[in-house]
């Protein structure tokens, strides 16, 4: 038998990430970018905004629209119609994130400032 | 710097013996026993490790380094495919910040779980000219270890791997496995004390919390062989292609074997550079320490202390 295998023999989970109440601030450029994006799907889709492990720095953001996902463990935040969806395991990482658009032909799009961390990579996609 | 020097004796540390190759034992480890459950752990992981673990499968086992975004080791690690999770293996000092590390980043989309198998399990290493005949003694059953996987057996799990040209098996049991420790008490060995782990891993050059402690490359504590340069992106990823591309290692690491106990903190050496003791511990009549110094030093220097006999090896 295997050490992890057999009846009655189970591990604790390692407690789970702390949790806060999200705060974030949308530009200007970034709410007019959002709207046109959203042509309309206001009322059916998302922007979706989370991190995960992963970049040169550790953590890597992605910012998605999507439909509104079932799962019950995010935190809504709304602009001007816009909903904005972050999960309550990503809260302590986007807490206090400035979403900003560039309009830009090089390094242009949507960019996160974060200040939460000490430490972004080149490209602006990973933070550590 | 060299305050409560303790002598052990007049003995000449060049005539000493501080192979670990002299001694077989069974040394208990502190050591962090995580399990990783869920979807895409493989993919998650490697998304952490400065290792490649793509080829990673059931059966298999792969050493790693967890690196911070300036490139500097902050655990060394074994990953175990177990089928139903990974079984990771770290340094008992860094349990918190690694297990930190690994659920921080989980994808909210994926069921992913740590669980703790600290208390549930614990961790041995032998490391010895005859730990194979050890094993063979203790489990008759098992056939042939090899490197890169595991066998189980009993509630024992049983992996071989090497650091420095010295073998070290390493051996993972649920606590109070009964059948286990009846074996190791019916043969001629014995579980050595948990303090004693420290020498073992200094002699054969085998990095502790103070070394892998965000301080230091990978290179710079004898881990270098744990970068996959040809990965992609994982944290220290931009500093070891440097490093690689445009630069060269400045420091390594080295042991010290000194006829007294040496404080923590930087020595100057006879070649005119200086050596930082990270780590220290005492065998019988010798005190050996780990230490991290300029690449180029000469492996006859000597610590500039009077009185003080020391013999440095390159690791």
């Amino acid at each position: 038998m295997g050490i992890l295998g057999g009846g009655g023999f189970s591990l604790p989970v390692v407690s789970k990430v702390d949790v806060v109440d999200v705060n974030i601030e949308l530009t200007e450029t970034a709410k007019a970018a959002l709207s046109a994006s959203m042509s309309g799907d206001e009322d059916t889709h998302v922007l979706l905004i989370s991190a995960q492990s992963g970049g040169c720095s550790g953590y890597m953001y992605d910012m998605a629209i999507v439909e509104e996902p079932e799962n019950t463990g995010f935190q809504k935040i709304v602009y001007d119609g816009i909903r904005i969806f972050i999960h309550d395991k990503d809260s302590t990482m986007l807490n206090g994130i400035r979403v900003d658009y560039k309009d830009s032909l090089m390094g242009g799009g949507f960019q996160i400032e974060n200040p939460n961390a000490s430490k972004s990579c080149g490209c602006g996609q990973s933070f550590s | 710097m060299l305050a409560s020097l303790v002598v052990v004796g007049n003995l000449s540390v060049d005539t000493m013996s501080i192979s670990p190759e002299s001694h077989t034992n069974i040394y208990p480890v502190n050591s962090s026993i995580s399990v990783m459950e869920g979807q895409e752990t493989v993919s998650h992981l490697n998304n952490i490790l400065s290792t490649d673990i793509t080829s990673l499968v059931r059966g298999g086992r792969i050493d790693g380094l967890i690196c911070d975004s300036n490139g500097r080791v902050a655990d060394i690690i074994s990953c175990y495919h177990m089928g139903q999770g990974i079984l990771i293996t770290g340094l008992g000092l860094n349990t918190h910040s690694t297990r930190e590390l690994l659920t921080k980043g989980i994808p909210w989309n994926k069921e992913i779980s740590l669980l703790d198998g600290n208390g549930a399990l614990e961790h041995f290493k032998i490391i010895g000219e005859k730990s194979s005949y050890l094993l063979e003694k203790l489990y008759p059953e098992l056939t042939k270890l090899s490197e890169n996987e595991y066998s189980e057996y009993a509630n024992v799990m049983f992996s071989t791997g090497n650091h420095n040209g010295y073998q070290v098996i390493d051996v993972i049991t649920r606590s109070g496995n009964t059948d286990f420790f009846s074996r190791v008490e019916e043969s001629d060995f014995e579980i050595s004390k948990k303090e004693d782990w420290d020498a073992a891993r200094i002699k054969i050059g085998f990095p502790g919390g103070n070394e892998a402690n965000a301080k230091y490359l990978p290179h710079d504590i004898g881990m270098g062989k744990l970068v996959s340069l040809n990965k992609g992106c994982y944290p220290g990823q931009e500093i070891h292609a440097r490093l690689d591309s445009r630069g060269s290692p400045k420091k390594r690491i080295v042991m010290l074997s000194t006829n007294i106990g040496l404080e923590f903190g930087k020595y100057s050496l006879s070649d005119g550079s200086t050596v930082k003791i990270t780590s220290k511990s005492k065998t019988e009549n010798l005190h050996l320490s780990l230490g991290i110094c300029s690449v180029d030093v000469s492996n006859d220097a000597k610590l500039i202390i009077e009185d003080v006999d020391s013999k440095l090896t390159l690791l």
